[in-house]
């Protein structure tokens, strides 16, 4: 344990070292370019890799401290917040405070004091309070005076006073025509020269600050944080501001000023942006809002063509009463003739099914039902829509029509026609409200309470506003946070206040208009930014749950968690990925209401789900296209776990050898399967009855009598809507041929109205088939298993080391001496005569030794194929990386508009799992930037060029090369390609691998990715140099050579080189292999002292060296783990290996040592 | 004080069944009962102090999801889904969990073969 310690705290160190580097250099690149995304978020993710380290071995206090500072990381990276000189002088203050405290937790091996970091948290906390307040145009904190440089007036205050609105138009006139002059100069050849147009709009940012009108602060923060803005930029900025301030603008008429802007929220970027929701009623229109939607009724094709968003006056039309009334009329009048239209589906009615869709949306556009238009489009116009498709669809238009509608309204309070308005007023006062409770809980975070007036009012008025409208969850969850002091327990209320609003939002949306403040961005936003966190501590618990099956209350913490983890998908609008967070939350839900352990497939499943998205988020999160093909694998896996926990086969084998009907399909459980095969085991025939039995409860008596005689099993059974009737379809098994079925239902139900047999299904082998089927079920499932030899194996390694020890422990007893002694001695002291006796004792203490020796040999035989064998199990075939990447540049190309597959070559060797996973994002990278790269201009109009991957590994390395036939070369030549490329280059340096870039000779780029083999088994010789030990690659040693001094020579030229003589003809360069520890310094004594020496030769043909080594340790099986930490900057081997003994020693990297002598 | 139930499902008979199931359980008593989700958003009105809700998924007129989307918002009930096709794991079910779903209970093998007594739903109501 103490050992495993040591190591961990050696890796804290490393890594922690590197995170602070990082973080420094982040600083310093933003302090160039402060507004620079990639900086950032290089910051961010160094500041979150230190904070999670210090996690992992409970230093608080340090993780406290960076928490605060990815706090403030946050704010700029998601809130906007400029980089300000004073912001970047705090986060130094911390990274110097961070390498501090860490130095000192290495020290001690333990948390530092908080006394010495309180203060800068408490710093960093205030300035995110400060910032914040800013961006919401409240006052800044009374505690940070620098902030409060103006007496600060709130934001409603002066963005609706026309007064200040005039002054603002006023400057922000001048700024224009300052900026109009700047650009004409700088389009009449002239340098473009900011030195005066820059104060003024540094004058108008503040302003624009002050009155709270967001968009100009953007725009002018935007242009404001470029180191050297462009003609470009300055276009863009003239463009923006004339867009902000209206067309017929004249500064001295107060109706041409800028439109105030909403005030900021909780997760700006999910807001939309507050100018499309300005307006009011429509300027003119009908008479009447009655002649309105007659009109509207009557246009057909004149309706359908109308501009999208004509209509300015949804806002208001909505929660008009009327209008609302009208709408729902047509809406029904609507529905009535999409049904007709289905009943008669064919291509007339798919026409006339889309032609009332458009209606529906544009009457809905007119009225600004934002919830209706939503639902609205989710009819599918990109493809060829089925019966059962519009079917639903339609049925999903009816239930919201007469949710909406039905009398006293069901879905809302009491049915008062003003519920709609009451419920959006309520959402509209929760912003500051909101904003209050988190404050308060940011507070209770950092332990510093000192006053809870404003949060306890805040907390009253949602608890009081949300009763009044019967949100009896909502209120009860606030009562709860009035108490709660406890941070993680006060936070968890915090996410359940927000999922119960987004409830309201999601159920209440089609009635609501679109609002600025939407709970369920804001709830995405905040998960995904604690999405990080939230996977680390998920995979934490699972991993605990893996080793120590689950503790009460652990599967409830995973549901908990995955919940966090849904709503960061749905950020980053991964919906699969949502989809299955869902499906395993409701796993691990079902495992806690059972009492059960998760299945260790589930747990698989949930690990490998977490792994996955961590790189899905950073793709997503850096503009990048996800690759899905993981994650759709995950959620099959998901959906039938519980066929395979069961060991049964998945419901589709049963659904494909009964030949089941569509509406059967998934409906199987594990139960009902077994019940399936079972049946088919007894050879039984497979039945579909359909039931109507509601209205027959004899029929029903009877019938559910006769199946609990056990004359048929009832394997499951779905609905069936007819009309107005509903009915049942029973899956039932029976030994009965179809004629006996049909009598028996006819004795059940004598008038025939009830019962019937509605399918008679293929059970012609079906019982062999579905056997054989199943058993490639279990046989798949089973693979997750560790496979039967490695069990063995372990199993005879175990024995064998009993035997050895029970040995060892037979000779440790055996007291030779004494035995001699006794032996001497009952020979009278005549050696002779003992000499016989004593003979035997030796040489049965010789046997067992012996015996030893072989079971020890016999021993390290078991555990190297023992090690093949792990190995040969991680090992997966390269297909596996490379048909995601062909459907990912699939995806990419049509997205970059180029039409260009993936041709793949090399992809049928084998190799580690791991190395295809850090291969994978590389890769995707690299085709990312061909197809972004790549412009129209470059290309043929009809061909997208050709994009190879080919795959070549061997026992020293693995590459990949990457041939674009279309790239320019310039493309890899300039400063973007650099910057688009360095996160793949700096990784796999990390590696010890390595990023090549060729232009090729007429058109095109190759690139190469290496990355040296880890993770396989090498077979090597391994040597001594000194203290050191090393492994040769054995299929590169040539031959060992003995050389005396006269064989040596030393060369003039080259830095006095030494070469070795080998026969009459052939010199090879030496190789000191310290030069590989001693970073260059070239120890050369040894190979002329006079004495021999020991050299082995390695390389292939013309290209070999002589390694000068010590001594040779043996030949041995060893795996190649990769390098870590600072041991990745040695060049010349590709990883390090555990030898015997104990020894750690460097595996060479022959290649490229042969390459450097040459 | 037993806990108030409804029952939500448009098969007759398995309201008959769970009825059955339910009738000698003391700490349960079953005071609404509908067919579909739109009566049971009537019932519920009239019905407020309903703690727990069994509520099948298809169903015609309103089907579970949606009364369980609307009836989540105005009722502390537990509401447990009691479907076939809620499947573990299944879109379904996942769906449920989505709108707040307490529990989810797969129908065992069909609603005439249910086995009252291996029945999970004895242990659905924790109070």
């Amino acid at each position: 344990m103490s050992r495993e310690l040591d190591e961990i705290w050696a890796l804290y160190a490393d890594d922690g070292g590197q995170s602070l580097d990082l973080v420094e250099q982040s600083l310093f690149n933003l302090k160039e370019a402060p507004a620079n995304a990639g900086h950032i978020a290089a910051l961010f993710r160094a500041i979150h890799t230190f904070k999670g380290n210090a996690r992992v071995l409970g230093l608080a206090t340090m993780e406290r401290c960076a928490h605060a500072a990815e706090d403030m990381i946050g704010l700029v990276r998601d809130e906007n917040v400029p980089l300000t000189p004073d912001l970047l002088a705090l986060l130094l203050e911390t990274s110097d405070v961070l390498r501090e405290m860490m130095n000192d937790s290495l020290a001690l091996r333990a948390d530092p004091a908080p006394e010495g970091s309180q203060a800068l948290v408490d710093r960093i906390c205030a300035k995110i309070e400060e910032c914040r307040a800013a961006r919401r145009g409240e006052p800044a904190a009374p505690s940070e005076p620098e902030a409060i440089v103006f007496e600060p007036v709130k934001e409603s205050t002066l963005a609706n006073d026309t007064r200040y609105l005039q002054i603002f138009a006023e400057i922000a006139s001048g700024g224009l025509d300052e900026a109009r002059g700047v650009l004409e100069k700088a389009q009449a050849g002239e340098a473009l020269d900011l030195g005066v147009l820059a104060p003024a709009l540094e004058h108008l940012r503040f302003a624009a600050g002050q009155m709270g009108l967001l968009g100009w602060q953007e725009l002018l923060e935007s242009f404001l944080a470029r180191s050297e803005p462009s003609i470009s930029d300055l276009e863009a900025l003239i463009a923006g501001m004339k867009d902000l301030m209206p067309k017929d603008a004249a500064p001295e008429a107060a109706q041409a000023l800028p439109q105030p802007e909403a005030p900021a929220q909780m997760a700006p970027a999910g807001l939309a942006s507050p100018r499309e929701d300005l307006g009011g009623a429509p300027e003119s229109g009908p008479a009447t809002a009655k002649d309105a939607f007659q009109d509207l009724k009557n246009s057909g094709a004149e309706i359908l063509t109308a501009a999208p968003g004509q209509s300015q006056g949804g806002s208001v039309l909505a929660s008009d009463p009327t209008y609302r009334a009208i709408f729902f009329d047509m809406v029904h009048d609507i529905l009535r003739e999409m049904e007709a239209a289905l009943a008669e589906f064919g291509p007339e009615a798919k026409r006339a099914l889309t032609s009332h869709v458009d209606r529906l949306v544009h009457a809905a556009k007119q009225i600004g039902m934002a919830g209706w238009l939503q639902l609205l489009g989710e009819y599918p116009r990109d493809r060829d829509l089925s019966f059962s498709e519009a079917e639903a669809f339609i049925t999903k238009l009816q239930a919201q029509a007469i949710l909406d509608t039905h009398e006293k309204s069901l879905a809302s309070t009491a049915g008062e026609e003003g519920d709609d308005s009451q419920v959006r007023q309520f959402f509209e006062s929760l912003p500051p409200l909101l904003a209050s409770v988190s404050s308060f809980g940011s507070l209770l975070l950092g332990g510093n309470v000192v006053d809870c007036a404003g949060f306890l009012a805040a907390i009253a008025e949602v608890r009081s506003k949300a009763a009044a409208l019967e949100f009896v969850r909502i209120a009860d969850i606030a009562e709860k946070m009035v108490e709660e002091r406890q941070f993680t327990a006060f936070r968890r209320l915090e996410l359940r206040l927000y999922e119960e609003l987004v409830s309201v939002e999601q159920a209440m949306r089609p009635n609501l208009p679109k609002m600025d403040f939407e709970p369920a961005a804001v709830l995405q936003n905040w998960c995904a930014d604690q999405a990080y966190d939230t996977l680390i501590e998920l995979d934490h618990t699972l991993e605990e749950m893996r080793k120590h099956g689950a503790l009460a209350g652990q599967c409830e913490g995973v549901a908990e968690l995955l919940r966090l983890v849904y709503y960061a998908c749905r950020h980053y609008a991964l919906e699969t990925a949502a989809h299955l967070s869902m499906s395993l939350i409701d796993l691990f839900a079902r495992a806690r209401d059972e009492g059960n352990s998760p299945d260790p497939m589930l747990l698989r499943i949930a690990k490998n789900f977490i792994t996955d998205l961590e790189l899905l988020f950073d793709t997503v999160g850096s503009g990048g296209i996800p690759d899905m093909a993981e994650i759709e694998k995950l959620f099959e896996e998901a959906a039938n776990v519980t066929f395979s926990a069961n060991a049964t086969p998945s419901s589709s084998v049963i659904e494909t050898r009964l030949g089941l009907p569509k509406s059967f399909r998934k409906v199987l459980t594990p139960e009902s399967l077994q019940c399936a095969m079972a049946a088919l085991d007894r050879g039984q025939r497979f039945y579909i009855v359909r039931a109507a039995l509601n209205h027959d409860e004899q029929a029903a008596d009877r019938f559910l009598e006769w199946v609990n005689s056990g004359a048929a099993t009832v394997i499951t059974n779905v609905t069936v809507f007819d009309k107005k009737t509903t009915q049942f379809d029973f899956l039932l098994a029976t030994p009965m041929a179809e004629s006996q079925l049909a009598e028996q239902l006819t004795s059940l139900d004598p008038a025939r109205s009830s019962l019937k047999i509605e399918m008679a299904l293929s059970g012609k082998g079906a019982q062999e088939q579905a056997a054989q089927q199943g058993a490639a079920t279990r046989a798949t499932a089973s693979q997750d298993l560790m496979p039967r030899d490695i069990l063995e194996g372990i199993g005879e390694i175990v024995t064998g080391q009993a035997m050895i020890y029970r040995t060892l422990g037979d000779i440790a007893a055996e007291d030779l001496m004494r035995t001699i002694e006794a032996e001497v001695s009952k020979a009278n002291g005549d050696w002779g005569k003992a000499k016989g006796a004593v003979r035997s004792a030796l040489e049965g203490m010789a046997g067992q030794i012996e015996k030893v020796y072989q079971a020890e040999a016999q021993l390290g035989h078991q555990l190297e194929r023992l090690q093949e064998e792990a190995i040969a199990v991680r090992a997966r075939p390269a297909t596996l990386l490379t048909k995601p990447l062909e459907s990912f540049t699939e995806t990419a190309a049509r997205q970059y508009g180029r039409p260009v597959q993936l041709q793949v070559s090399g992809d049928d060797i084998v190799v580690d799992n791991d190395m295809l996973e850090e291969l994978r994002p590389h890769l995707r990278t690299l085709i990312e930037f061909c197809l972004s790269q790549s412009t129209p201009a470059s290309l043929d109009k009809s061909e997208g060029g050709k994009l190879r991957l080919a795959l070549a590994r061997n026992e020293e390395r693995i590459v990949a090369t990457l041939d674009d036939s279309e790239l320019a070369a310039a493309t890899i030549q300039n400063g973007n390609a650099e910057a688009l490329l360095s996160g793949t280059r700096a990784a796999l340096r990390s590696r010890g691998g390595e990023l090549r870039t060729v232009p090729l000779p007429e058109k095109g780029v190759h690139f190469e990715v290496i990355l040296p083999m880890a993770m396989v088994v090498l077979d090597g010789m391994v040597v001594r140099v000194g203290e050191f030990r090393y492994v040769v690659p054995l299929e590169t040693i040539q031959r060992i050579v003995h050389s005396g001094t006269e064989d040596v020579m030393r060369l003039s030229a080259e830095g006095g080189r030494f070469m070795l003589k080998l026969g009459r003809d052939e010199v090879l360069p030496v190789h000191c292999l310290r030069d590989v520890i001693s970073d260059g310094s070239v120890q050369t004594e040894d190979a002329s002292s006079g004495h021999k020496h020991l050299f082995v030769v390695v390389g292939k043909k013309s290209q070999r060296v002589a390694l000068l080594v010590d001594e040779l340790m043996g030949q041995q099986l060893v795996l190649i783990r990769p390098l870590r930490g600072y041991l990745t900057g040695i060049r010349g081997v590709t990883g390090c290996a555990l030898l015997g003994g104990g020894d750690v020693g460097m595996v060479l990297d022959i290649g490229s040592i042969v390459s450097a002598a040459a | 004080m037993a806990h108030k139930v409804m029952l939500v499902d448009d098969a007759a008979m398995m309201r008959l069944v769970i009825s059955n199931f339910i009738a000698p359980l003391p700490e349960f008593e079953i005071v609404a009962s509908a067919a579909n989700g739109k009566a049971a958003l009537e019932q519920l009105k009239k019905h407020p102090d309903v703690e727990l809700i069994l509520l099948d998924i298809e169903m015609p007129e309103m089907d579970g999801l949606e009364f369980l989307r609307h009836a989540k918002l105005r009722t502390r009930a537990k509401i447990v889904i009691l479907s076939s096709v809620a499947v573990a794991g299944s879109p379904h079910a996942a769906k449920a969990r989505e709108l707040g779903a307490d529990a989810i209970v797969t129908k065992p093998s069909g609603a005439v073969s249910m086995d009252l007594a291996d029945s999970e739903a004895a242990s659905l109501y924790k109070p």
